[in-house]
């Protein structure tokens, strides 16, 4: 059960992610982090609970901004 | 990413409202197939047949056109008509019955063609008046003027319109309407002998009917109340009741395009109660139809003995909500539910809405054209946005170019994380690319104005109506464009496409295979390239042609956008190579 929620969580955001993508013109491949956003966003959705995913996710995202350096930024070292 | 995405998506504004998990009823089903469906037009009948309500309130309905007849025993209606409205008061109750707008006309349902009327059909009405807790909406408030039943006041006048009625100790309490030959504002007075002291309560017991039949959401939950300067908002579930005591000045209840509202003379200290409820009146979808009441009551001042206040009975105008100095305008856009916490929106997302709307109805004034004033407008949003965009676009550009050197090196260095970085910061340099790129957040600060533009244009009753010559097939911008008819084929439509062809959502699932095509790179997402516009197809054909329009520019100029920048990164990598060699 648990299993699928993850699956569905995943395509959500694989799709919710494309749309998100197409509406502003985002090409692939141009993350300045290392693992991108949406390994990123995988990685959160199968390890944690769709909350704190949620927000890892959307901290991630305030990260990209021009003032950080981006580059590599796995997962596993954060809380 | 989630809520981000539900925010962005239309998800986000049908919960803006608060629908209560109905789909969007596909759009001109009552218009061509008014007779084929006997049980789809019979739902629409009934509102007026099919409840048999007290015998009274149906005659008063139908009085408009049978004046002669005497019917002795039974209250009468007495119509006012003015430049904007025709209004009915029922002597039962010295109750509104009926606001019909003579500028707006229904464009679908059983009722097209007719006047808009803001108060339900068999319904109670609105203006009911209370003195010491006392409900008066059943009494007999005869009508003290001239035996001619129909008062018509021409442009500059101002008419006053007595009821009365006599309690049993002998007190008679007058209710004064008084109606202005222009504008959108009733005046009521409650005047008696002994009102000094009392606690008067105004309420609104019938809500508003929706004058939207299909596409957008026939219901309206939400209760504005404010004291003059601040506008609260409140959500309404479906037997909820509440109450507020306060200092307010008016109450009301919008549909989507019409507000009606209770306006006291002064701010003071008022008691607010607000019901929701069920009508025995059924929908287009044959679910009971809910509504609003709402009441407000102050105590009169100790040597008063009459209590003014007015209503305001009209559209959600925004030069016309502005000119009370209320902050009507706020009704607009109310943020309500937990949207209110993402970044404090309540707080800013108005203003920008406002802004908008503002900027759109300042270019309308200029072009006389809305189709050209929301391409404008859509321009003029890529402008602002631009360097914000530009930066973050070009060095994402660039980043993409390089991207299969890094993802060599992720492949390469698999097992060592902080060598792979090294490495690829290694590549970032080399490149010439900033270590300090914008990001994406740029990117998404064009969100708010996105959202704004999609939230105006479904909203904004100029709209209503409006065709334009950049899309002359199109005859109202407010609704859902359909270039062909599909429901001589498919009478019930096509399941999530809906029953017409629109031509705007196809141009612009066109545009997105462009746009997919040169953006997504990703060998396993290459299902993506199809699947988009095919989902963009799908979304947009039910939406308003305005919004269509305006996402459909946009797309094509963010395309545009993005090609050049290509365009220009391969120009210079060339020239990058060239120079090292």
């Amino acid at each position: 059960m648990a299993e699928y929620i993850k699956k569905i969580e995943i395509i959500t955001l694989r799709y919710g992610k494309r749309f998100f993508k197409t509406l502003f013109c985002i090409p692939d491949g141009s993350c300045k982090f290392s693992p991108t956003c949406s390994e990123y966003a995988e990685m959160a959705v199968q390890k944690y609970n769709i909350f704190k995913a949620a927000f890892l996710i959307i901290w991630r995202l305030f990260r990209c901004n021009p003032f950080s350096s981006g580059g590599y930024d796995p997962i596993e070292e954060k809380r | 990413m989630l809520v981000v995405m539900f925010f962005t998506s239309p998800q986000y504004n049908k919960f803006f409202n608060e629908v209560t998990g109905r789909k969007p009823v596909p759009a001109e089903k009552g218009k061509s197939l008014p007779k084929k469906e006997e049980p789809e037009s019979q739902v629409q009948i009934d509102t007026t047949e099919k409840i048999t309500p007290s015998e009274e309130k149906k005659d008063s309905v139908s009085k408009d056109t049978v004046i002669e007849e005497s019917q002795k025993d039974v209250e009468d209606t007495i119509w006012v008509e003015t430049e904007n409205m025709i209004a009915g008061i029922n002597e039962k109750g010295g109750n509104i019955i009926s606001i019909k707008m003579k500028k707006y006309l229904y464009t679908e349902g059983n009722r097209k063609g007719e006047y808009v009327d803001l108060i339900p059909q068999n319904s109670e009405g609105g203006a009911q008046i209370s003195v010491a807790g006392e409900s008066l909406k059943d009494k007999i408030f005869k009508y003290n003027g001239e035996s001619e039943k129909k008062v018509e006041i021409e442009k500059g006048n101002k008419k006053d319109l007595v009821f009365e009625h006599t309690l049993k100790n002998g007190d008679v309490i007058k209710k004064i309407f008084s109606f202005m030959g222009e504008g959108y504002q009733i005046g009521m007075k409650v005047s008696g002998t002994q009102l000094s002291g009392e606690r008067i309560g105004v309420s609104w017991l019938s809500g508003i009917e929706e004058s939207e039949t299909s596409g957008s959401q026939p219901e309206q939950r939400i209760v504005h109340y404010s004291d003059g300067s601040s506008v609260q908002h409140i959500n309404m579930r479906k037997t909820e009741k509440e109450e507020i005591t306060g200092n307010y000045r008016w109450i009301g209840v919008t549909s989507k395009y019409f507000f009606i509202s209770i306006v006291s003379d002064s701010v003071r200290d008022a008691d607010l109660t607000i019901k929701g409820f069920e009508t025995d009146a059924k929908g287009k979808n044959r679910k009971s139809i809910k509504s609003i009441n709402y009441e407000i009551s102050y105590t009169n001042s100790a040597n008063e003995n009459t209590e003014s206040y007015w209503f305001y009975t009209g559209p959600n105008q925004l030069e016309t909500l502005k000119s009370f100095n209320l902050k009507f305008e706020k009704i607009l856009f109310p943020v309500t539910g937990w949207t209110r916490w993402f970044f404090y929106a309540d707080k800013w997302f108005p203003w920008l809405a406002e802004f908008t709307l503002w900027l759109l109805l300042v270019l309308y004034n200029l072009v006389k054209d809305f189709g050209v004033a929301i391409l404008l407008i859509t321009i003029l949003s890529r402008v602002v946005t631009y360097p914000m965009t530009q930066s973050s676009t070009k060095s994402m550009s660039r980043m993409k170019d390089i991207q299969p050197k890094v993802e060599a090196i992720r492949k390469r260095y698999k097992n060592n994380p902080r060598k792979m970085n090294e490495e690829i910061m290694a590549i970032y340099r080399e490149e010439g690319i900033n270590p300090l790129n914008p990001g994406c957040l740029p990117l998404f600060l064009q969100m708010p104005i996105f959202i704004a533009l999609f939230v105006v244009l479904r909203k904004a009753i100029e709209l209503r109506g409006a065709g334009t010559w950049v899309i002359p097939w199109v005859n109202d911008l407010s609704r859902p464009e359909s270039l062909i008819s599909l429901t001589s084929i498919f009478p019930q439509g096509i399941p999530l496409y809906g029953t017409s062809i629109a031509l705007l959502p196809i141009i612009m699932a066109v545009l997105t295979y462009f746009q997919n095509k040169m953006t997504i790179k990703d060998p396993n997402q290459k299902a993506m390239i199809y699947f988009m516009p095919v989902f963009m197809l799908v979304l947009f054909n039910n939406f308003p042609a305005g919004l269509v329009l305006y996402w459909t520019a946009s797309s094509a100029l963010g395309l545009l956008q993005q090609y050049y920048i290509e365009k220009k990164n391969k120009k210079s990598v060339a020239e990058a190579t060239a120079k090292k060699k």
